[in-house]
């Protein structure tokens, strides 16, 4: 019984996520003319929703866009890993940054 | 695509970022850590009481970046100016933002002996194992068998000698309160690097002593190296060294 209830809610869990993650309604947006092309966000991005350009900007780089604007969750792994500063994410719901932070078991070890 | 008003802004530029474009290469670890560094104190409304202590090395330009009081020390003297800006304004934090080749190499007596006397500053250190503004050659910080523009075949011990652990020497001095080795190679690491952040920043303002938070960080220029491809050679490197809190 027990084990099945650990199971249950495992699987339960997952569902719930998946589910989570559909409803899910991030938006990304990029400024263009700062972005320098490193191609650490597509890296970073988790649902890859993110591509480098074919276009360059005005300084003559290549610069990250959107490839699937429906994909994104709002998770900022982006915006948090750009050096140059240039992605703002937006998210309706629960703010998962926020949340990260409150429950991160780091600032319980540095505090 | 336009934002919606209902929606819940979940990362933004730090205020305390300013509008000029970085110089950085593309994939910076500098940059990266301007931006944590920016939202920090952002997050803790410090803009206006603290002032920041520049050093020589590639981000020399960092009064350019971040939008709080500067001063540009000499090379490697970063840690003596702030114990002086430290000393004659109690009240205000006092951070140095040095690179491996200013504290590591020529600042090593400035750095020892202000941890020494625990100063009240923070020192954030960037250890990109390499001197990045002037071609990647090789550091005293550079690991053993890493290969740079002055050792073509990798540092040897016969003739390089070994690497410097300057941040493990700054934690057995009673001096330091809090040493912390940090990366920004992906979003969890960047999220500890802002509380290790927030907790030197802390110790500084409550008089506890030096804190030093070392950042393991990239140089895609000097390595010869994608930034991903840089990102991912660090983690691997990473997993020879203590990360997090050594003190």
């Amino acid at each position: 019984m027990n084990r099945h209830n650990t199971l249950f809610q495992e699987v339960h869990g997952k569902v719930l996520r998946v589910v989570h993650a559909m409803l899910q309604d991030g938006h990304v947006t990029i400024d263009t003319e700062r972005c320098k092309g490193c191609g650490l966000c597509v890296n970073a991005c988790p649902s890859q929703s993110l591509r480098l350009s074919q276009m360059v900007n005005s300084r003559g780089y290549v610069h990250s866009e959107q490839r699937f604007a429906n994909r994104c969750i709002g998770c900022a792994s982006c915006a948090l890993i750009c050096p140059d500063a240039c992605i703002t994410v937006s998210r309706r719901g629960i703010i998962p940054h926020q949340a990260m932070q409150r429950d991160s078991l780091w600032s319980n070890k540095l505090a | 695509m336009n934002t919606n008003a209902s929606q819940d802004i979940v990362y933004h530029r730090p205020r305390l970022l300013t509008d000029n474009n970085m110089h950085y290469c593309p994939g910076c670890s500098h940059a990266a850590i301007h931006k944590i560094v920016a939202d920090v104190l952002s997050d803790m409304n410090l803009g206006d009481n603290v002032i920041g202590i520049g050093s020589v090395g590639c981000s020399v330009f960092i009064y350019n970046y971040i939008d709080i009081d500067w001063i540009e020390a000499a090379h490697g003297r970063a840690p003596a100016v702030a114990t002086a800006v430290s000393r004659l304004n109690p009240k205000k934090l006092v951070f140095t933002y040095q690179g491996d080749g200013d504290m590591a190499s020529i600042g090593t007596t400035e750095i020892i002996h202000a941890a020494n006397r625990g100063e009240n500053i923070t020192v954030i250190f960037i250890n990109n194992s390499v001197y990045g503004m002037t071609g990647g050659q090789m550091a005293p910080t550079t690991p053993l068998g890493m290969k740079t523009v002055t050792c073509p075949d990798g540092r040897n011990v016969e003739q390089n000698g070994y690497p410097l652990p300057i941040t493990d020497l700054l934690t057995q001095l009673p001096g330091t309160c809090f040493v912390s080795r940090e990366a920004v190679t992906s979003y969890k690491r960047v999220l500890h690097a802002k509380e290790a952040l927030r907790t030197a920043f802390q110790n500084t303002l409550e008089k506890r002593g030096t804190s030093v938070v070392e950042f393991v960080a990239t140089c895609c220029s000097g390595w010869k190296m994608s930034p991903v491809e840089a990102n991912e050679w660090l983690d691997t490197r990473m997993k020879q060294m203590k990360m997090g809190r050594l003190k």
